[in-house]
């Protein structure tokens, strides 16, 4: 009798696991295909006779990009964290009109990324466009800076922070949405009671909000690095004569005819990634560590 | 320690007449409640005091100094919220000492201090766990140790004990008085809670709809409400009201007679100047037994004594205290 | 005040772009053929919908905004199919390595789309893979992209309902089957198709897999169309026009869905 119980619980069990298996493999199956497909091409390429993943370092096209897009990391992380705390501190605090603002704040997101960067394109053409006529004195209400139009798209400095001005522009609504998340969870009170304390505006912001945002703010810092380390699309556009490694390797892909030093590319590119998301995440603990020090 | 003087103090929100016109002294060392329904503006009253909201008339003395244009930290006050409002991410000791910290302390002097809101808090033990890491009771101590490290000359309770369950409320109770005993601290304590404003307060104010209604000592009170709230307001069970026509030493149908349920008896005869009633059901708080008695169309509740019994639908007659009998004006609500 | 005017200074440089490229798309010829003569107007000289008539009409666009159409209501399909009962069992059910599964969708959205393209290009060119039509292939590309974002937001879709409301309706005698599909669905239904509406967005905007996968076919969804058009370095108005167009759906659809566009941006980010 007592068997009989038990053969039916296992039964019984193995049908309900049979259901959740049925649900849940095909999906992760899925994904799987593609994530061994994925790694076994960029490990045949980059690792193919003459060893492409070593070979492309000595290459000056390789290490020209892969400053190029250092810098783009470098700088365009932080200008994002820096747009996304003050965009979320803006919105933060209800006011009327509240919510629309938010809306407003959000429109970047719904405008394709191709599109930001054809609009940016247009903004900045060369001879005659909006923003060399700006400079050249020919609006009324702004002065002569130019003797002759500037062509944005010609020289490395302008092309490379007109890219990054899309990319700062489009994925603002971003980290916005995700430092506010993390201001909301800041009880009021805390403030009040800090304030009662003594601490100035810059006191509470260093030991509250900061310490309390770095969760949020590494999330940001994590995640537009990527973002930015595989950034294709604007400096595909805007800055197509100074790649960056995302353009270098379509450049490789489809011009040069070579997918050994695409593959091998894309490898170092997902590398370098992964060292920085481990670098931000060691440097922001540490940072918290600091602050929450008596 | 200070006192402190609340001068015709108003603070409107648009048309909202949160505090209407106060005027109230908190004597130095004084444990002082404010105790009301929700809304009836003592909070905001305590966050005029502390500097979180801006006096809209009136002033605010300590020690007969105007202080109501600085900013929070230089009255020398200090504030428990509700919530606590400690600081998620900092240690015990880190949230205790966080006003030293500000005040730029050295670190000796720092510690000591520290040391002694452990102390006197009993949290020794506690100095490096995190606030999820405490239970409720020790949260609150948490935050009454961050607001007393500072010797504050005020200290302002936000309903600190509302967040805490039925038993831990009338341990920190009885705790908040020995901490008043040792600090002489002046506090001012807001609360909806009756009982907890008789137990705890030297003297309380019952406020509703932004006035106070009455100011006075616990006994003073409860044994002279001055009107009809604080008459039903003060005391549990609450009062019972009667219309004055029904009462035979009354007879008046313009007086509201009030009369606490200690201060019935009941007989079984009918006996002069008694109001008959019947019995009803009869319920045991343990120590006490109450019974309820119909009157004419009102329910009325009485306190038995113990060895007291009586069965439902018996036809009673009640006996009034004639000297704790309340009379109110009916279209005033005031005392008479 | 300051906080006012920042407000301000930040919804210009929002709306100001966008106002620009709607400019463009109206503008007459001599509002953008200045010749340096005269500064480009911020309102065009003639405005006309010239540019929008001859698009409506010309073959290569509609039949790109056809292959996004299809490309996006696949990508959509086999999103929900594969993914709305994932989600379904992820939140129902307890799963060993939940949290192992949620961090592998999660660095597929981390995961550089330039370095995944090749290898996908490379075996879908490749039989037999390459006997299906471009269009399938490149839904199921962007099927690998979107199907993190359908997961988490059905998650949080399901999340939402009670579990009670399933158990109740059963305890009152329905079937697991009948409570499914007459107290869970029409519960679920608004979420799952904001869901469906994000995965069609994210497909509609997709640029590095259809660029890929459809460069030597004569197929293109409308960004590769747009881009193809931007080599042949065409009038300001014509660019802008089609920018618009390709604009308009996502523009629409983002604020109808606004909700759940956070659960989908910020999905993993915050605790």
């Amino acid at each position: 009798m007592p068997e009989k119980t038990k053969r039916y619980s296992i039964w019984e069990k193995l049908k309900d696991n049979l259901f959740i298996l049925g649900i849940t493999v095909p999906c992760f199956l899925y994904l799987f295909a593609f994530l061994i497909i994925v790694l076994f091409y960029l490990l045949k390429f980059s690792f193919s006779e003459g060893l492409p993943i070593i070979s492309i370092l000595s290459e000056a096209e390789f290490r020209n990009a892969l400053l190029r897009t250092f810098w783009f990391m470098l700088i365009g992380t932080p200008l994002q964290l820096a747009v996304g705390i003050i965009l979320a501190l803006l919105v933060y605090e209800s006011f009327k009109g509240v919510s629309l603002t938010r809306s407003l704040f959000l429109i970047p997101i719904a405008i394709p990324a191709l599109v930001t960067a054809v609009i940016i394109n247009l903004l900045f053409s060369y001879p005659f466009g909006h923003m060399n006529d700006l400079l050249s004195g020919k609006y009324t209400f702004f002065p002569k800076i130019l003797e002759l139009p500037l062509n944005f798209s010609g020289t490395e400095f302008f092309s490379i922070g007109l890219a990054m001005l899309g990319k700062v522009w489009r994925d603002m609504p971003i980290s916005m949405l995700i430092i506010l998340a993390g201001l909301q969870t800041i009880e009021k009170e805390g403030y009040e009671a800090a304030q009662i304390m003594g601490a100035n505006f810059y006191q509470r912001f260093k030991y509250i909000t900061l310490p309390l945002l770095t969760p949020a703010i590494s999330t940001v810092l994590i995640l537009r690095s990527i973002e930015n380390w595989k950034e294709f699309i604007f400096p595909f556009v805007l800055a197509p004569a100074y790649p960056l490694l995302g353009v270098l390797i379509d450049r490789l892909y489809h011009v040069q005819q070579n997918p050994y030093m695409a593959g091998a590319c894309a490898l170092w590119l997902v590398l370098f990634i992964g060292a920085t998301t481990f670098l931000f995440t060691f440097l922001t603990k540490t940072v918290r560590a600091y602050l929450v020090k008596v | 320690m200070a006192e402190v003087r609340l001068e015709n103090l108003c603070k409107f929100f648009g048309e909202v007449k949160a505090v209407d016109n106060i005027d109230l002294t908190v004597k130095d060392g004084e444990f002082l409640t404010l105790v009301g329904p929700s809304g009836c503006g003592k909070s905001t009253t305590l966050r005029l005091i502390a500097g979180l909201e801006k006096v809209t008339k009136g002033g605010i003395f300590i020690d007969e100094r105007l202080i109501n244009d600085l900013p929070p930290h230089k009255r020398n006050i200090s504030m428990v919220f509700q919530s606590y409002a400690l600081f998620p991410h900092m240690t015990v000791e880190a949230n205790i000492g966080f006003g030293l910290k500000i005040k730029k302390l050295d670190k000796d002097n720092k510690k000591s201090k520290v040391g002694w809101a452990l102390n006197l808090l009993r949290l020794e033990g506690l100095e490096k766990r995190l606030p999820r890491e405490l239970s409720g009771g020790q949260r609150q101590r948490v935050a009454l140790g961050r607001a007393l490290v500072l010797e504050p000359d005020v200290l302002l309770l936000d309903e600190p004990l509302s967040n805490l369950d039925a038993k831990l409320r009338l341990r920190m109770r009885t705790e908040l008085k020995r901490l008043h005993k040792k600090v002489k601290t002046t506090i001012i304590y807001v609360t909806h809670d009756q009982a907890e404003a008789m137990t705890l307060s030297d003297r309380l104010a019952v406020m509703k709809d932004g006035r106070i209604l009455q100011a006075g000592t616990p006994s003073e009170v409860y044994e002279k409400p001055q009107d009809l709230f604080t008459a039903g307001f003060i005391g549990s069970p609450t009062m019972n009201f009667l219309s004055g026509e029904i009462i035979p030493f009354v007879k008046d149908e313009n007086i509201l007679v009030g009369i606490r349920p200690e201060d019935l008896k009941f007989s079984s005869a009918e006996v002069p100047d008694a109001v008959k009633g019947k019995s009803s059901i009869t319920e045991s708080l343990g120590s006490d037994n109450y019974l309820y008695v119909e009157v004419s169309d009102a329910l009325v509740s009485m306190r038995l004594k113990p060895e007291e019994k009586i069965e439902e639908g018996k036809k009673i007659w009640l006996v009034f205290d004639k000297r704790k009998l309340h009379r109110f004006d009916k279209s005033t609500g005031r005392r008479v | 005040m300051v906080k006012t005017i920042l407000i301000a200074i930040v919804i210009f440089l929002i709306i100001f772009p966008v106002f620009i490229l709607f400019k463009y798309s109206i503008s007459d010829r001599d509002s953008i053929v200045t010749g340096g003569k005269y500064p480009e107007p911020f309102w065009p000289f003639n405005p006309n919908l010239k540019m929008f008539q001859s698009l409506l009409v010309r073959n290569d666009f509609l039949q790109s905004g056809m292959v996004s159409l299809e490309v996006g209501f696949l990508t959509v399909i086999f999103c929900l199919i594969l993914g709305v009962p994932t989600a379904y069992a992820l939140t129902r059910y307890r799963i060993p390595g939940t949290g192992v599964l949620l961090f592998f969708l999660l660095s597929i959205r981390l995961f550089p789309d330039i370095s995944a393209v090749i290898p996908v290009a490379e075996q879908f060119f490749k039989r037999p893979l390459s006997y299906l039509p471009p269009v399938v292939l490149v839904s199921l590309a962007h099927t690998l992209l979107a199907l993190p974002y359908a997961i988490y937001i059905a998650k949080g879709v399901f999340e939402s309902i009670p579990k009670d409301l399933e158990e109740q309706s059963q305890v009152l005698g329905a079937s697991k089957a009948y409570s499914f599909l007459r107290i869970l669905t029409p519960l679920a239904l608004p979420g799952l198709g904001a869901a469906a509406i994000y995965t069609f967005l994210l497909s509609w905007n997709e640029f590095v897999f259809a660029y890929f996968i459809l460069f030597q076919g004569t197929d293109t969804t409308l960004p590769v169309y747009l881009l193809r058009i931007l080599t042949w370095s065409p009038q300001k108005n014509f660019i802008a026009a089609i920018s618009l167009l390709m604009c308009i759906p996502v523009i629409i659809f983002t604020f109808a869905v606004q909700r759940y566009m956070r659960t989908g941006l910020t999905a993993g980010a915050v605790k």
